[in-house]
């Protein structure tokens, strides 16, 4: 393992602590109240980060999972069938599992027998009182691997229906690092490449799990041969680790009496190597995480700090330069203000319009294409696979659902810049971004598990959608009052005069 | 059964046609017309294709019977190779420029490394052998997809543009991407065939699957399997690859019998500690007799799953001779149903899976023809070779590999009939009725005639009613030569209903 590739190296982690010590001074100096905002963000506590244990159909995942847990037949493991949801590892007192079914947060989890997982997890459900196949299925276990971190066992991709891979992808984007898995009967095929290649983006920390050495006596060859496509794939991927195991060795030793029979499997199995690199790496991913965040929170405190000095300096410039120039600004900014009209709204409007009809066009379409997909689909089923069908459906729906929130997003971020863009200088943009960034119950978090990291933007769109609802005209009022936390001392400033005015009319 | 099957009665006719053509067309159409006369009098061309390392050329070796392609990773295992029988032994290097030269087998009698051209300039090779498996049968040996076979695609097309029939080899399980290969080639290879007559898959490394009993579970695995890409492979057969080449090609020496009987000997538990894994198996162990040396021999003849089983019956039975052993051992790798499938199935098949090649081949030869009479000329004989009693035979034969890939379906004694008169190879196979004399199958083959038309009009789908109208008019041309061969029964025309 090449240094800095995983763990964060002590010289990085001494500078992070440096900088936030130095940010604490210039706010306790200036600003107490943002210094006392950033000392709650170094301190704050994160949750466990999250390990996707992802891979083609029938590469061994679940095996590997169980064999890292130490807990044989804990996940299930068929040679034949495939998996057909995520399930996640936390860490508990007790081994229980609980099924989180489809329907958001409403849904209440349905506890699972532990013994029964194979038939939730292969199976769609059938039963009356639990009509779908659960999101997600939740396991506690005492191992202590899950101490710093939790598993989720995704769905393999690449099987003979099409769906899963783009679940085992979502699941990626949530994760802290890829466990990719692959197994040692040959390298690694197209589709396996392509997923890495999309996941990588998505993920900083990726690793490769090289099973079945058990049985594939060619694996040292076949691990060349991975390291040299990856590094062929990515430069980044090029330090990833790739780390033989065998899962059946791993549960041989875990049967085994004699200590020193125990011994040797143990160091064959190699799954021991595994686990350090995990525990390791991801937790130094869990603290360069937190030591990012943190920079990126000193950084935006900083800069509003630091356009609000601007802005006094400005004051007091004008001060300076006496009544008259106060005089002067007024008029040029009501020509100003007479000469664009209300172009603006004019705009908001024409891009919000535009915005809703692409978006309709879009889904329109998605809807057209996917009809006709799955009608074909219907025709061609057999009973078996009709069976399965409400399942894939509502898994593509997932995904495609998602997508097109992120599209639909994107593009109000888009009108929403725009707009902004037209009424607002640069550097009071960035300070309504700002605002919303610092406001709290909005802080930027990376870790959460559940949720994609939200960015200033993201929150802009609300905003956004706030402006489609009320309508421009009462944008107006409300541009001021939401702005306002950013602008709190900077009433002097020429756009809030401008909007002031605006506003009286 | 080769030389018999390619020149089958429904290949005769395509022939006939092709010669009958031959002095009418101009020069470049004739010229294209010799390659389809030679073709149809070759053996089947099958391909053996799949990912990279599922284990191509030990099903290549495990067919012919003898180690003869590289199983290693050399560079030649990049090269499309035609395995085709020769009276001498001796491979041809094929040139991107056309050219070819001989060179040796190698001193195993393997593929050899050395070719005397960089690999770039090598289209592909012909491996002639003087096995009998490769009379009836040339076996096109493909390199995987990847960034070597795909450099290389357009150049190894004219080998691969030959093959008639497929076995696609892939392991543990079959991926999307596979089916989506197996589409591709089979477009390449044999447009002319829409239905999976001509694809067999083959599920190999079975013993290397995660299951306490793999090739049990294997054989259920490729039935699933074969159900799930029944759009494209006709069956899927499990296959223990490595086991299937040594028990084959005869590389189980007396000296490896020895090594097994010693390790049969050794104490259980010692014996499982060394089979938990192959790193386990060659590991130097001062408390185990046997030479590291003779262990790794046997890993690479038998892997694991074959040294476990042998091992087992040796402990049963310590006076097991080692070809008894070579013969159980061979017995459990799936060789013999494979080998049957593949002399059978593409046997019995062979000749209107050629047919129907050439046939598809004549009309691409007649678009592409460049003067308006040639295509004429042609286009008016294939239409004729279409109007004879024989080339019917083709559209049944395709209408049988539509129900039983199960595209179509039909009612269970229907497809068992109508497989019959497909595939059987005179009226009575093709009736089923050993007992009956020639005009008691002339009676049966018209009441059958209008059994399927029955089905046809009334409460079948439109699929199902095509099907059941090219059945009906099999039989009742099959009627038609019983009764002229017999007696002038009537001289009924087939085109309209024969019943009274």
């Amino acid at each position: 393992m090449t240094p800095g590739s995983g763990g964060l190296p002590l010289e990085l982690m001494r500078q992070v602590t440096a900088a936030t010590a130095a940010a604490l001074d210039v706010l306790a100096e200036q600003a107490p109240g943002e210094a006392g905002e950033l000392r709650r963000v170094a301190a704050r506590s994160w949750s466990t980060p999250t390990v996707v244990v992802a891979g083609e159909v029938k590469r061994g995942k679940s095996s590997l999972v169980n064999a890292l847990l130490a807990a044989p037949g804990l996940s299930p493991v068929n040679a034949e069938l495939v998996s057909g949801c995520a399930v996640r590892f936390r860490h508990g007192p007790l081994v229980e599992a609980r099924a989180l079914p489809v329907g958001g947060a409403a849904a209440l989890p349905v506890p699972v027998p532990v013994a029964g997982l194979a038939d939730v997890v292969f199976t769609p459900g059938e039963q009356q009182d639990q009509p779908a196949q659960p999101r997600l299925i939740e396991v506690a276990h005492p191992s202590p691997m899950l101490a710093g971190l939790s598993l989720v066992d995704a769905p393999g991709f690449g099987g003979l229906v099409d769906a899963p891979g783009e679940l085992a992808l979502a699941a990626v984007r949530d994760a802290a690092a890829l466990l990719f898995v692959a197994d040692a009967s040959g390298p690694l095929g197209d589709p396996e490449l392509t997923f890495l290649r999309v996941a990588s983006e998505a993920v900083e920390l990726v690793v490769v799990a090289l099973t079945k050495i058990d049985v594939f006596r060619g694996w040292r060859e076949v691990l060349a041969e991975d390291r040299a496509l990856l590094a062929g794939l990515a430069p980044r991927l090029a330090t990833a680790d790739i780390l033989p195991v065998s899962a059946r060795l791993a549960e041989r030793a875990v049967a085994a009496t004699a200590p020193e029979l125990t011994a040797l499997l143990h160091t064959e199995a190699r799954v021991a190597e595994l686990r350090r690199l995990l525990r390791t790496s991801v937790a130094a991913q869990a603290e360069q995480l937190r030591g990012a965040n943190t920079l990126r929170t000193a950084r935006t405190l900083l800069t509003t700090l630091d356009h609000r000095l601007l802005a006094e300096r400005e004051v007091l410039a004008v001060e300076r330069g006496g009544i008259e120039g106060w005089h002067a600004e007024r008029q040029a900014l009501a020509g100003a203000r007479r000469a664009g009209g209300r172009s603006w709204q004019v705009r908001l409007r024409a891009e919000i319009q535009r915005a809703r009809l692409e978006t309709m066009t879009e889904v329109q379409q998605e809807i057209r294409d996917q009809a006709q997909h799955w009608r074909v689909r219907i025709d061609r089923a057999d009973q078996p696979a009709l069976d399965r069908l409400p399942a894939e459906l509502d898994a593509v729906i997932r995904v495609l659902s998602r997508h097109h929130i992120e599209r639909m997003l994107a593009r109000l971020c888009g009108v929403t810049d725009a707009v902004l863009g037209e009424l607002f200088v640069p550097e009071a943009v960035a300070e309504v971004y700002a605002g919303f960034a610092r406001s709290p119950g909005w802080s930027a978090s990376l870790a959460t598990p559940e949720r994609r990291a939200r960015s200033p933007e993201d929150r802009v769109v609300a905003l956004g959608g706030v402006m489609a609802g009320f309508g421009a005209g009462r944008l107006v009022a409300l541009v001021p009052a939401m702005a306002g936390a950013g602008l709190a001392a900077a009433v002097t400033l020429p756009v809030s005069v401008g909007l002031g005015l605006a506003a009286s009319t | 059964m080769g030389q018999d099957t390619a020149g089958g009665p429904l290949c005769r006719t395509v022939g006939q046609t092709c010669r009958e053509l031959r002095p009418r067309l101009s020069g470049l159409s004739s010229a294209r017309l010799d390659r389809v006369l030679e073709r149809l009098s070759d053996p089947l061309q099958l391909a053996v294709a799949g990912r990279l390392k599922a284990g191509k050329s030990t099903v290549v070796n495990a067919l012919i019977g003898r180690r003869v392609a590289a199983t290693d990773v050399r560079e030649c295992t990049r090269l499309v190779t035609r395995f085709r029988y020769g009276p001498v032994d001796r491979v041809e290097v094929v040139g991107t420029d056309g050219g070819r030269y001989a060179v040796p087998f190698d001193g195993d009698g393997v593929v050899p490394t050395e070719l005397g051209l960089p690999i770039d300039r090598i289209a592909y090779l012909d491996a002639f052998c003087t096995s009998a498996a490769l009379r009836s049968v040339t076996i096109i040996d493909t390199p995987g997809p990847g960034p070597a076979g795909a450099a290389r695609g357009h150049r190894s097309r004219t080998a691969l543009d030959r093959a008639e029939a497929v076995l696609y080899v892939f392991t543990q399980t079959a991926r999307v991407d596979d089916a989506r290969a197996l589409t591709g080639f089979r477009a390449r290879t044999v447009p002319g065939l829409a239905s999976p007559i001509n694809a067999i898959g083959v599920l190999n490394k079975a013993d290397l699957l995660d299951a306490p009993e793999p090739i049990s579970a294997a054989r259920s695995l490729a039935a699933s399997q074969a159900r799930a890409l029944r759009q494209q492979l006709r069956t899927v057969l499990p296959l223990a690859g490595l086991l299937a080449e040594t028990t084959a090609t005869g590389c189980l020496t007396e000296a490896d019998g020895e090594v097994l009987r010693q390790l049969a000997a050794l104490a259980p538990g010692r014996r499982e500690l060394l089979l938990g894994s192959a790193d386990l198996f060659v590991r130097p162990d001062p408390a185990i007799a046997v030479a590291v040396a003779g262990r790794l021999r046997l890993l690479e003849r038998l892997d694991l799953f074959g040294i476990r089983h042998a091992t087992d019956l040796l402990a049963v039975d310590a006076a097991l001779t080692t070809g008894e052993l070579r013969r159980r051992l061979a017995e459990r790798s799936g060789l013999a149903p494979l080998r049957d499938l593949v002399g059978d199935a593409f046997g019995c098949h062979a000749d209107g899976i050629k047919a129907n090649v050439a046939l598809t081949a004549l009309r691409h030869i007649g678009r592409q023809a460049a003067t308006a009479r040639d295509r004429a000329v042609i286009a008016d004989a294939v239409e004729e070779l279409a109007q004879q009693p024989l080339a019917h035979q083709l559209r049944v034969v395709a209408a049988a590999a539509l129900v039983s890939s199960g595209a179509v379906r039909v009612p269970e004694q229907l497809a068992v009939e109508l497989d019959r008169l497909a595939h059987g190879g005179d009226p009575v196979d093709q009736l089923g009725a050993p007992h009956l004399d020639r005009r008691g199958l002339a009676e049966l083959a018209l009441r059958r005639a209008r059994a399927w038309r029955a089905f046809a009009t009334a409460g079948s789908s439109p699929a199902q009613g095509r099907i059941a109208h090219v059945v009906h008019r099999g039989y009742v041309l099959l009627w038609q030569r019983l009764g002229d061969a017999a007696e002038a029964v009537g001289t009924g025309d087939p085109d309209q209903d024969p019943a009274p």
